[in-house]
């Protein structure tokens, strides 16, 4: 049990250090681009911004899988897991369409 | 683009997402009408509010992961409901007049500001006989324990196919307004599912985030937001996201849910006076 808490513990602080890694480089990349970039570079360091940022939320579902370890547990992380991502680019491919 | 502009856009975004993030509101809600009003076009400031949600989500997360506040699997859960609801709405949005919509929304809006800043106490107690080590969310079902100062206080979401159904007409409005509908998810969860205001808010901030997401995926590729408002919206937003989140570590329960009640009645004021 001691070391399931602590295999826990040891995958949400490698978490954490991948989301303020993240976080961090996007907003160096996003100064960076509004500041001192110019020309081509300007929107090739805004795109790398914008997608460090969009890998955050994923980032995030992922954190607590070593949580969810039991059959039950696991078998619902993987449908919901998946059908929470891909219903609302749905929803967004219905929404751009319209 | 005129270098005032980009400031405006980080600031809004940071606004946005400090307020979306403490509160549990997405953020989008806010930037997206503000945007509009300033005369950005509809798709460029739907882009902009989700990419405001998706960064508010990551820089806050470091931080709700920490306190074991987000529930993930109630997230998942909701978030099924809310995305078959976002694609109801989409596809409804071209029958329903703007006006009326506009009305609906409000009137929604402001009941739950009503009852949520009505509502007195809490209804999630401390539970002295539980240790540290019973604090985040429980496997193999919708609960969990919190830290408030130094008591944790276990909760279990009541109410869940109520909580579902609402959740598919939050996701429905969403669909109809493109924001990530956080300003009802969180609402739903406190208030109908009786999940602690701030257990809700962190949850919704995910929930949000793949929302957004999942819709950038979308948006951006159709050269929806032009680079440079989309990196101001991310810096703002990447502040805003970590204040957002340092303010709901330390508002008290009903602080936080007042504050929420007064900024759905602001968001439900607005879209009457825009309407």
């Amino acid at each position: 049990m001691a070391s399931r808490h602590r295999a826990l513990a040891d995958a949400e602080r490698r978490g954490i250090w991948v989301l303020r890694g993240l976080s961090g480089l996007a907003l160096a990349l996003a100064v960076l681009s509004l500041t001192v970039a110019a020309g081509g570079v300007r929107p090739a360091l805004a795109y790398g911004a914008i997608g460090l940022v969009l890998a955050g939320p994923l980032v995030r579902l992922a954190v607590p899988a070593r949580r969810w370890v039991r059959p039950p547990d696991r078998r619902f992380l993987v449908l919901a897991g998946v059908v929470a991502v891909v219903l609302p680019v749905v929803a967004a491919v219905v929404t751009a369409g319209g | 683009m005129p270098e005032l502009a980009v400031v405006a856009v980080a600031a809004g975004a940071g606004v946005a997402a400090a307020a979306g993030t403490a509160m549990g509101a997405g953020g989008a809600v806010l930037l997206v009408p503000a945007l509009l009003i300033a005369g950005v076009d509809q798709t460029a400031a739907a882009a902009a509010g989700l990419l405001t949600v998706a960064a508010g989500c990551t820089a806050a997360g470091p931080r709700q992961i920490r306190q074991q506040l987000v529930n993930h699997r109630l997230a998942v859960t909701l978030e099924v409901m809310a995305s078959t609801g976002a694609i109801l709405g989409a596809v409804v949005a071209g029958f329903l007049p703007a006006v009326v919509f506009a009305y609906l929304l409000a009137a929604v809006l402001l009941f739950t500001a009503a009852t949520t800043f009505l509502r007195g106490g809490m209804r999630n107690l401390p539970e002295p006989s539980l240790g540290h080590d019973a604090l985040g969310e429980h496997a193999g079902g919708l609960g969990g324990a919190y830290l408030l100062t130094d008591a944790v206080v276990p909760y279990r979401a009541a109410r869940v196919r109520l909580g579902l159904a609402l959740s598919a007409v939050a996701g429905t409005v969403a669909g109809l307004t493109g924001t990530s509908g956080g300003f009802l998810k969180t609402p739903i969860m406190s208030e109908i599912m009786h999940v602690p205001v701030k257990v809700a808010a962190a949850t919704t901030t995910l929930a949000s985030g793949l929302t957004a997401v999942a819709a950038l995926a979308v948006y951006l590729p159709r050269g929806a937001l032009a680079p440079t408002w989309g990196a101001a919206a991310v810096g703002g937003a990447l502040l805003g996201g970590q204040l957002g989140a340092w303010l709901q570590q330390r508002l008290p329960p009903v602080v936080a849910r007042r504050s929420f009640a007064a900024l759905l009645l602001v968001i439900a004021l607005g879209l009457l006076a825009r309407s």
